[in-house]
Order: C-alpha cells, then structure tokens, then sequence
C-alpha cells in the first residue's frame, strides 16, 4: 500500500502545526515566521493538490481558444506567427487528448501559447489590428485572472473572498460548457 | 527524463546562455548601474541556490570589511539576525573600533550588515543604495551608511553596513502583516504619523538634485524629457523578460501603452520608490518617525512616482468607519495630495497620477509574478518560503492592474 500525498501532507501538517510550532514559540522571530509560511504553504498544496488535473487542463483550454482568436487577428503578413500559433494550438489539442499527458506537459504547451499571444501583441504596433487586439487581451485576461484568483484564494490575499466564485464552481461550469453539444 | 524535467528543460530563463542575456540587454536599455546589476543576477542564474550563511561567517566578513576601511584590526560582538527584511540578510551587532574621529581605542557602535542574497525579489545596487542614503544624510531620518562591499571581497555577496535606527515597524496592536502590507498604525499614532509622513516626502522631493553628486551610480533625467522613464520602465520590462516563469499577455499590452505614453519630467525629485507604510521606524510612544528604510528603488525621476506607489490598493486599509480607504494607512489619498502640494510647493497633476499609476502597478506585478517566483524556483535566497507564498498576491495585483488600466483606456 502507497500512502496518499494528501496522508503525507496532512500528517506532516499535524508534526508541525502541534509539536514544532509549540516547540518554538519563545524562539527567534525570523525562524518562527519561516515555519507558519512553511505550514501555510504545505497547507495550500494539500487543498489545491486535488484539483490540480482538472485545473492546468481548463487552462490549456483556455490558452489554445485563446490563441486562435489571436490567430484569426494576426495579419496575412505575419504568416510566421500565424503557423507558430497554429502550431502551438495542435500541440496543445494533441497533449489534451494524450491519457499519459502530465500536468508539466500542460503547462509546457500553456506557457509556449501564452509567450506566442504576447509576442502577438508586440508585432502588432502600428499595425490595423493592434488595437483591437489588446483590447482581445484584456478582455479574456478577466476571465482567465478568475480562475487564478480562486485557485490562489486559500493564499488569503484576496479582500472579499465571498464575492469570488469557488474553484469548484469554475471547474464545474467549464466541464458542463464542454459537455454540451 | 520525467514531466518536471522536461518543464524544467523548456525554460531558457533558469538557464540564460550569453547570446540570451545579451539580446534581453540589447532590447530593453536603463540606467548603466542597473544594467550592470541585471545582468550579473542573471550571470549568477547558472549557479549555485543561495547557500545559508553562518551568523559567525558574516560577521569576520563584515570585520574584515571594516578593519580594511578604517586601517586598523576592529572586533565585532552580539551579532544577530534582524528579522523584517524580505529581500535582503541583515545582520545587527556592535562594532569595537576607534569611532569616526581620532578618539579612543574603545568605541562601541552598533550597526546593521545589509546582505543581498543570490536572488531577490527586489534585484538593485548596493552602490545605489550607499549613495542615496549618503544623499539624504542629515535631511530625512535614515540610517547612516558607513561602508560598502560593491563587490562582494570580504563577504559573500555585495552589502552595505550602516547605523542601528531605533524604533519598531509595527505597532504592537497589529503586527502581523507581511513586510507591513496594509499596515493599520491605528486612530491615534496615525494622528501623529501622517503629517511626517507627507510632510517628509514633500522633502524628500524638494531637495535639489542638481547638488547630489554623491549619487553618481544615478543616471540624471533631463527636465522636459521622458527618456529617463522609459529608461525605469525598460528595467521593469527587462526584470520581466529574465525572471518570469510564465508570461502574461496583458504585461505586453501595458508595456507598450506606458512606453508609448511617458510624460516628460517636469520637476527632478530623488524618489524613494518604496515610500509606503511599513517602511519607516517609529518611536511608538512618540509617534515620531525615526528612519525611513529599503532606499534600495530610489531613482532620479518624477515625484508622481512616490505619490501613486504610496497610494495603491495594496497599501491601504479600510478606517474605523468601515469604508474610508486610508492610504498606506495614513489618509484618504485625495487628502494626501493635498496636504503634499502644501507641504511641498510641488503640484500634483491628475495626468501623471494616472501614468504612474500604471506604472506602480505594472511594477509590483514584475516584482512578484517575475522576480519573487523565479528567486524562490531558484532556491536563490534565504526567505524562499515568503518569496513563494507572496506568489499569491500576483493575481489579485494583476486583476487591479488590468481593471485601473481598463479604465484608462476608455
């Protein structure tokens, strides 16, 4: 039998949050700070473990609709970055599709569209697209900071938690989108 | 080869081979001194994670440092770790020597190493930082340097030795905040901390820049030109190119607009660039200001820049009637400007509030989505842990970033 990571954090979790951080209360304030980030950090991976299939999926899915709207704006003298997209937005559809893909596969083809759509909006200056294209960007990066920001929620960060959707919630209505015929 | 090793692989930022860090260089020019700090971070990259450094090790290091300034063996006793630093080590102890003048043989001072380690989340010039508190010596409380080590010969990195300043960063009612975010100082000190802390800002601004020679690592901005601020966005813009682990699309389009829309210097201020609560020492039961600390952003530049950064959402908290946003925990922001024009002469204009606005914001993100998550990926520095956790500001910060800017737009 293989414990689960979710035993090995959680167990890991009790040692320090009951005996070490007890242990330590008197002792140096720089090192007693280190500790609680430690457990805060721990903490967050054990909530955020569960998801984390599901949520570099959607965002890939998201990056490869992205791109092909970029896509569709890049001029036909940027034949290029039109086929560098394209061909991103495959390896993206390609890793979806793979069973054995891992989450570091996601992020591999995720991070070469976001770098593409970006280098987009730089060839774009002084262009008839450019424009309309940042105004693309910052329309989508809305809805793609939501998803951010609820994965990233347990961090504490956010002001008004409850007006954030949950990442079950996120997830969810994504799943039943592509559902759909 | 598994799935992390191959995400590894496919980023050129952990590992920049030369032709990068010259074509990063080359695109996106700043200030000399600045350049010449970039890249050395990114010429350290390839080497090894920040390795921790023994109390004993720093502390014959600053010894020597010292003994070979003044000429003469010194003796260093009580070393301890300061906590509170986020970026750099600092080390507190008191130094054995003669004293500044030709006094008696046992002189004891106590003082402050600060230490960058291998990476940080705000990269910058010890030389800079030298110079700029040499520059506000005897006009806003700071701590005095003493001695510089530019090039890291007696300790392991380059650091800086300056006085011991009394008093707390926190006050004891509320001292939970990480590096002092959203600091609240609460009805009554703020009373007395607010007036200081306009009232010396408008005289940080004030000074007369033109005679600052001892800031020579400074690049100097021409009034009624915006190359200098393009300059300092370049920096950012460079931070992002080397440090980020995923790009944002939107840090382009924000990129383009602040380039495209930098308004030419009106007026030469020595800007703190890290002017907020949480960043100054007060005696608590005065309410006096005793230091202003982390110079290490100052530049040459426009003054909005100071006036924005201190008013951001991030800096603020709400006051005891729930709904009046106190910036940097000291006034509503409007207030501020006022009592800032009255302090200082200087006016604050709505137009360049807006650009710095962007700027400050843009900046933050380049801090912690580029430079706070590559440092900790990196195992570059001794607060990885915070570095990391601090990731989960970025989104909140981008999500501001992308509304303020939304609205400029229209």
């Amino acid at each position: 039998m293989m414990p689960l990571f979710d035993t090995q954090l959680q167990v890991s979790l009790r040692a320090l949050r009951e005996v070490v951080a007890p242990a330590l209360q008197n002792g140096e304030k720089h090192v007693v700070e280190q500790l609680h980030l430690a457990i805060a950090t721990l903490d967050f991976a054990k909530q955020r473990l569960p998801y984390a299939r599901r949520y570099h999926r959607l965002e890939l899915e998201n990056y490869i609709g992205f791109a092909a709207e970029v896509r569709a704006m890049v001029g036909a003298d940027q034949t290029a970055l039109r086929d560098q997209l394209a061909a991103a937005e495959s390896g993206g559809k390609a890793e979806l599709r793979r069973p054995e893909a891992e989450i570091e596969d996601y992020l591999i083809v995720a991070r070469r569209l976001r770098e593409l759509i970006a280098s987009a909006v730089s060839a774009a200056i002084d262009k008839p697209h450019e424009r309309a294209l940042d105004l693309l960007i910052i329309e989508r990066q809305k809805k793609f900071l939501l998803l951010q920001r609820a994965w990233f929620a347990p961090s504490g960060f956010e002001l008004k938690p409850e007006d954030l959707p949950s990442l079950d919630q996120l997830l969810a209505q994504s799943e039943n989108s592509a559902a759909k015929p | 080869m598994s799935a992390f090793d191959r995400l590894a692989k496919s980023d050129i930022r952990e590992h920049p081979d030369q032709s990068f860090i010259d074509s990063v260089r080359a695109r996106f020019p700043t200030e000399k001194e600045v350049d010449v700090v970039y890249t050395r971070k990114m010429q350290r990259r390839n080497g090894p994670g920040f390795e921790q450094v023994k109390l004993e090790d720093l502390a014959a290091g600053a010894e020597k440092l010292i003994s070979a300034n003044v000429g003469y063996d010194v003796k260093i006793s009580e070393a301890k770790w300061l906590s509170g630093g986020a970026s750099k080590l600092q080390m507190i102890f008191v130094l054995h020597w003669r004293g500044p003048g030709k006094g008696s043989n046992d002189v004891t001072t106590r003082l402050v190493l600060r230490m960058e380690p291998a990476a940080s989340v705000t990269e910058s010039s010890r030389r800079r930082e030298f110079q700029v508190l040499k520059a506000v010596e005897g006009v806003i409380p700071a701590p005095i340097p003493y001695w510089i080590d530019a090039e890291a010969k007696f300790l392991p990195y380059p650091g800086i030795i300056y006085s011991f300043c009394s008093g707390v960063a926190k006050p004891s009612n509320d001292a939970n905040k990480v590096s002092g975010l959203g600091q609240n100082y609460g009805p009554e000190l703020r009373k007395k901390l607010a007036p200081q802390f306009v009232g010396l800002l408008a005289r940080l601004h004030q000074m007369d820049t033109t005679q600052l020679t001892v800031m020579e690592s400074f690049d100097r901005p021409k009034v009624g030109s915006n190359e200098a601020v393009i300059k300092q966005v370049n920096a950012l813009r460079r931070l992002w190119e080397e440090d980020r682990l995923e790009e944002e699309p939107l840090m382009e389009v924000v990129y383009k607009w602040l380039i495209k829309h930098a308004p030419p210097i009106d007026h030469v201020s020595l800007v703190h660039g890290d002017y907020r609560n949480g960043n100054f020492l007060f005696n608590e039961d005065q309410g006096e200001i005793t230091a202003w600390l982390d110079w290490e952003g100052a530049v040459l530049g426009d003054r909005h820049r100071d006036l924005t950064y201190a008013t951001m959402v991030s800096f603020q908290h709400l006051a005891e009637d729930g709904k009046t946003p106190l910036s940097s925990g000291m006034m509503p922001a409007d207030e501020l400007f006022a009592a800032y024009e009255k302090a200082s002469g200087l006016k604050v204009d709505p137009e360049r509030l807006r650009y710095y606005g962007v700027l400050n914001r843009y900046l933050v993100m380049v801090l912690i989505l580029g430079a706070s998550a590559r440092a900790s990926y990196g195992a570059k520095t001794h607060q990885d842990v915070l570095l990391n956790y601090v990731i989960g500001i970025g989104f909140p910060s981008l999500s501001d970033l992308r509304d303020y800017f939304e609205e400029i737009l229209k």
